[in-house]
Parts: C-alpha cells; structure tokens; sequence
C-alpha cells in the first residue's frame, strides 16, 4: 500500500507558521452551534411555559402542552447526539500521536 | 424548526377536532333548549374547515424561506344549520303554541354521534401522524450507532 501519499497532508498540519483566523462574523461554527442551542433552549421555556399554563389551569388544548413538551424532548436529543459526535471528533483528534 | 414541520401541521388539525368536538358537544347538550336569546329554539351549529395556508406577507416569505409545506387546518367560520325546526305536540309545554305544537331544536342526537365518533377518530389519526413523526425522527438519530 502506497502510504507516501500522507506526506501531502503534511503542510495541513504546519500549524507554526499559521495563525488560525476567524472566518466571517455569523459564519463560524462556534455562533451557529450557539445560534442553534437557543432555539434548543427556546423550545424548553416554551414547554416550561405549557407545563405553568397547565398548572394554573389556563390551557385551552391539552395537546399543546404535551406536543410543545415532545418537541422540546426531541430537540434535546437530536442536540445529543450531535455533542456525542462533536465530543467523539475532538477525543479521536486528541488521540491522534506523532 | 424544519424538522417539527409535520408536527405542526398535525397539531393545528388536533386543535381543529378539538374546535369540532366542542361544538358537537354544545349541540348535544342543547339538544332540547326551546329558548335562546334570540327568542327561537337552539339552531344546531357546524363548524368550517380550511386549509391554513400561507396569507400575509411574513408568512408567505418565512414558508418560502424555511421550506415550510403550508400550515394544516384552521376553523373558518361556524356556520348554523338552516334546516327547519322539528314539530313536537307537546301542549303543556311553556313554549307550545296555540296548536300545541313545540318547536324544538333541529339537533338529530344519533347525527351528532355519528360527528362526535369521526371526530374523535381524526383525532386519533392524527396524533399516530405525530407519533409516526417521532418515531422517524429517533429512527434518524440511530443512524450510523453502533
């Protein structure tokens, strides 16, 4: 197996001579993983909200409690698993040796 | 959220049924109710479904914008049953006429059963469409786990 081919991928790795610059502003992972867990968040105040309505006896629909609580189950465990991957990509690049 | 579309669009026609139930619910209960406000016997009511779609302006860009495939069912209107009232001889009643004859509300019990078990039905169905929804939506996830 040709393995001298890695040495091209060399020069990714020249983090010396390259100081990381951040792209533009909105644009970097960082402000969308932020942007994304608020609407997260905002579905559980949202259900928080249902779950206070019910409480006080001020819900019309039932069904809106519960589905607003589903949803809010739901976007926590998609948010899961996308840490789980993001947590997985960053310990296997911490693995990696020279 | 895109992902929640589905939901959506099923809750609004839970919201609907509900609307639905409730005025079967008003119509059976006043199923014999002679006097109303307006001096006539309880009309028996309907309610209107349309399809919610996208009207101002706002709604009509954010659909455009995040691929959103209308909004389900709204209640229109509720509209009153124009069909005449039943006649029931009934001399001693308060509101008889001079014949004897009691106009009673144009409510048919078994009719409103019948609504009340379609409604109730559609209801069902549409909560197996939210649960079907979730369901995909975990199936999803478990994509590539080992």
């Amino acid at each position: 197996m040709d393995i001298s081919r890695i040495r091209e991928y060399g020069s990714l790795l020249d983090f010396e001579n390259k100081e990381v610059k951040p792209t533009d502003k909105g644009n970097n992972f960082g402000s969308f993983l932020s942007e994304a867990l608020g609407k997260v968040n905002q579905m559980q105040l949202d259900s928080d909200e249902y779950k206070k309505m019910l409480a006080i006896g001020e819900v019309d629909n039932l069904h809106d409690v519960t589905i607003a609580s589903e949803k809010a189950n739901i976007a926590l465990q998609i948010t899961m698993s996308v840490r789980n991957k993001i947590m997985e990509a960053y310990k296997e690049i911490m693995r990696m040796q020279f | 959220m895109n992902i929640f579309n589905s939901i959506n669009i099923s809750s609004s026609s839970l919201t609907a049924e509900k609307t639905r139930i409730d005025i079967i619910a008003k119509n059976m209960a006043n199923a014999n109710t002679t006097r109303t406000t307006g001096g006539s016997p309880y009309r028996r009511q309907m309610v209107v479904f349309e399809e919610n779609k996208a009207n101002s302006f706002s709604q009509q860009l954010n659909s455009k914008l995040n691929k959103i495939n209308g909004y389900g069912v709204k209640i229109s209107k509720i509209v009153e049953d124009e069909s005449p009232f039943k006649l029931v001889y009934e001399p001693g009643h308060p509101d008889a006429d001079e014949n004897g004859y009691v106009k009673m509300p144009n409510v048919d019990i078994v009719k409103e059963m019948v609504d009340l078990i379609s409604a109730q039905r559609s209801y069902d169905a549409n909560i197996t469409s939210i649960n079907a929804s979730k369901s995909m939506l975990m199936k999803a996830l478990e994509i590539g786990r080992r």
